[in-house]
């Protein structure tokens, strides 16, 4: 057969479908229609469950003049309902915190120093340069550290190897390791000894400004400590093509099973201030060791005690989840990291925030912006940026007791330091570059010589902005109990709800013969009283709208 | 192509024009919540003649506005392409394969028919577009082969996906056709059809095409199982699988 004929009798038949007495209702053009008994189920069908029904479940319901209440039931009830509102909140929340979570003080990367050995090692420069000398590109060498063995402190010996341009370079041998991602514990893979090293701790000795143990697995130990490697089954490190992946996919999925409570069990509103958060072994074993071995100039995703006691999942236990109850500025899944890391600055975690949850947009102002500052760096006060930034900025204080580009409650941070040196020493061993990360200079307005370092978040906390230190201080949740309390949480899921259900925005036009503003307002309220996202939805799909063809 | 594409784009404007053009005369049904009141239609003209207000123009409440209607989303029409296929004789689900991956997801088209992945793309788009077309075409002829040849193995008639109710050894009559159409229109659309629907013949046309495309045995399929597997494509790229 000829096939552009085939496709054509193709599109005259569909078209014709589309005539079929079916769906006209005995012949007549109503404006709106009831759908036959059977398109009401499949429509139900791909709302709730995703999917279209079968031919057995169409059998099922032939006849019958409405859906039975106790099919909407079991609609929710099914687990395809918890995915779909699942998809319906990764549209809302953009669950997809990529990021880099490694960088080179604890990534591994392979070198193939002889025909088949691979090896294992930390290219980190300045560790390369610590442990072997040279110009910092050099990794160990083909032997068993058992046939160079080990100086009177533990460290590997090594032999002489050669001279580059920066000058005598040497190079130890390899141990073989279990790495913690393995799951079979027979499986080693070869590591370099220096980045094999088991050592928890260093201690610098008296005289060193720093003196004192200090621990192995912290960002400031990498460029330090000749005696710290990746820990105990290499802890302290990652492959990064192997843990990054599995870390990422574990946050998502730790939002989502957020989601999972607050979608199947009563209240909604737990979505936004509940404390209790799901973890597994990958997201364990990230926030134990690998959190705070980033660099500065990376994600900040220290672990504080804030963030609840972590359990003892092994790192394998991919599937294994346990809740966590946290603490302090937590509130729901604005402070999980996958809401953190996918919006990275406290301006973007509030206008996400605004958008998914207040149903309000920033846009440019439309008019001339006059008697205001035309330039500095207070936004609030900037022509045309202002139209936007004095909400903007106010709503984002309440997103920066959690470090920008990062996971880190800064719930126990000193709030100010008086000057940079005094700052520095606020980590041990002291960092300048630990400082600039979270605290920034501040002119003292009385004696410009002066420069406190305040956290960055609290910069503009001032007599001019009064919200600043007070939203900060009341963290998310604040914000959220606030819009819960007043009902704007509630209005605006219905809404949405109602957006996702019919297909269509509301008519919110109070003038028009079709004004839908007062149904919702009356649907939110009960929401508001019930908190059960489900009930929510079987009223709004059994609202005569949700029934009829346009 | 371009034929096929008329006619995919009658059956588009079908579906935005939405109704049988014939008069209506009768009034829509009340709604039981509180609407505005009706608006009567004059019955005295221009003229100032007295006279009958045309029926369609009747007074009745307005009913409030519809749910609207828009395409499936990418997840939705993967899972619901697959459930209308069905099960193979081995009993794994029927999927659209694509160098051994499932084609809607995002390891073969499920990114290019614009699965969002929340970094690069935030929002699914809900447009038909000539590309969805393509790819739903794509999987529409894999899919319906694949019913075809495990229908093909089943010896019990009542387990067939594509062909239970109309033999493809040439003893189907036109009613076990007609059967059978109807059948498959529940299956894909969710539309119980009785006999004298116009839709029937026009799927019928369709079938018949598919099976005086066989001219000559040997080919994959039979004439009547490549009937059916034209029906089958047919209804897979029909607007009413797609939209609700």
């Amino acid at each position: 057969m000829n096939r552009s004929r085939f496709w054509q009798l193709i599109g005259v038949a569909a078209t014709t479908a589309l005539s079929s007495s079916a769906l006209a209702d005995g012949g007549q053009c109503y404006l709106h229609r009831e759908m036959p008994i059977e398109r009401q189920l499949r429509r139900l069908s791909i709302d709730l469950r995703g999917t279209v029904p079968d031919v057995a479940e169409y059998d099922a319901i032939a006849g019958k003049a409405a859906l039975p209440d106790d099919l909407l039931d079991a609609y929710l009830g099914d687990d395809q309902f918890r995915i779909q509102m699942r998809h319906y909140h990764e549209e809302l929340l953009w669950t997809n915190p990529s990021t880099v979570l490694g960088d080179v003080g604890f990534s591994l990367s392979t070198a193939t120093i002889a025909p088949g050995v691979v090896v294992y090692f930390v290219p980190s420069v300045t560790k390369l340069r610590l442990y072997r000398g040279g110009d910092g590109t050099h990794s160990c060498q083909d032997k068993p550290q058992s046939a160079l063995g080990y100086d009177a402190a533990g460290l590997p010996l090594t032999e002489p190897i050669g001279v580059d341009a920066v000058g005598a370079y040497v190079a130890e041998g390899w141990e073989e390791i279990h790495p913690y991602w393995e799951a079979d514990p027979a499986k080693t893979i070869k590591v370099c000894a220096f980045d094999a090293q088991a050592a928890k701790t260093y201690t610098l000795p008296a005289g060193d400004p720093d003196a004192g143990t200090l621990t192995c697995d912290h960002v400031l130990a990498v460029g330090k400590a000749k005696s710290c490697g990746c820990g105990p089954n290499l802890n302290y490190c990652m492959a990064a093509s192997v843990v990054q992946p599995a870390v990422l996919r574990s946050m998502r999925e730790q939002l989502l099973r957020s989601v999972d409570d607050a979608t199947s069990k009563a209240p909604y509103s737990d979505l936004l201030t509940t404390k209790r958060a799901w973890v597994n072994g990958p997201l364990v074993h990230y926030l134990r060791y690998l959190g705070q071995r980033q660099s500065f100039s990376r994600t900040q995703n220290f672990y504080a005690p804030s963030d609840g006691e972590l359990p003892d999942l092994p790192y394998t236990a991919a599937d294994t989840w346990a809740p966590i109850e946290r603490k302090g500025a937590h509130s729901g899944i604005l402070t999980l990291p996958a809401y953190l890391l996918r919006f990275q600055t406290d301006r973007s975690r509030a206008n996400r925030y605004r958008i998914a949850f207040e149903g309000q947009y920033f846009q440019p102002p439309s008019t001339k912006d006059t008697a205001c500052a035309k330039d500095g760096d207070d936004l609030t006060q900037r022509c045309v940026c202002r139209s936007c930034h004095v909400t903007l900025e106010p709503l984002a204080a309440y997103f920066g007791v959690f470090t920008e580009a990062g996971t880190t409650s800064l719930t126990d941070f000193a709030r100010e330091y008086p000057s940079l040196t005094a700052c520095s020493k606020g980590i041990s061993p002291a960092s300048t570059g630990w400082c600039d990360r979270f605290y920034g200079p501040s002119p003292d307005l009385t004696d410009p010589d002066i420069r406190p370092y305040k956290l960055k978040a609290l910069r503009y906390a001032d007599k001019e902005h009064p919200d600043v230190q007070a939203h900060f201080d009341g963290g998310p949740g604040k914000l959220a109990a606030a819009d819960i309390a007043g009902g704007l949480f509630h209005q605006v899921t219905t809404r949405r709800m109602f957006e996702m259900l019919m297909k269509r925005e509301p008519n919110l036009d109070a003038a028009s013969l079709d004004f839908e503003g007062d149904l919702l307002d009356g649907i939110a309220k009960e929401f508001q009283s019930h908190e059960d996202l489900k009930l929510l939805v079987k009223r709004l799909v059994k609202l005569p709208t949700y029934r009829r063809m346009p | 192509m371009s034929a096929g594409y008329l006619g995919l784009a009658a059956l588009a404007l079908t579906l935005v024009i939405g109704c049988n053009p014939s008069p209506a005369p009768s009034n829509p049904s009340p709604s039981p919540t509180a609407d505005p009141p009706a608006w009567e239609h004059p019955s005295v003209g221009a003229d100032g003649k007295a006279e009958a207000a045309p029926t369609d123009f009747g007074g009745g409440l307005k009913p409030s506005a519809s749910r609207s209607v828009r395409r499936m989303r990418i997840d939705t029409l993967q899972a619901a392409m697959s459930k209308v296929a069905g099960n193979d004789v081995y009993g794994a689900p029927i999927e659209w394969k694509y160098n051994g991956n499932n084609g809607f997801s995002d390891l073969a088209f499920g990114k290019a028919l614009g699965r969002p992945d929340f970094q690069t793309s935030t929002e699914e788009s809900g447009v038909t577009s000539a590309l969805y077309m393509k790819f739903v075409g794509d999987a529409s002829r894999d899919l319906c082969m694949q019913m075809a040849k495990n229908d093909l193995k089943r010896t019990d008639a009542t387990t067939r996906s594509l062909f239970p109710k109309a033999a493809v050894d040439g003893t189907a009559t036109d009613a076990d056709k007609a059967a059978n159409l109807r059948y498959l229109v529940l299956r894909f659309h969710g539309l119980r059809l009785d006999a004298a629907d116009p839709m029937i013949p026009a799927l019928r046309a369709v079938y018949d095409a598919g099976e005086g495309s066989v001219t000559a045995p040997g080919g994959e399929l039979p004439p009547a199982a490549e009937g059916w597997r034209g029906a089958c494509v047919a209804l897979f790229e029909s607007p009413l699988f797609h939209n609700d």
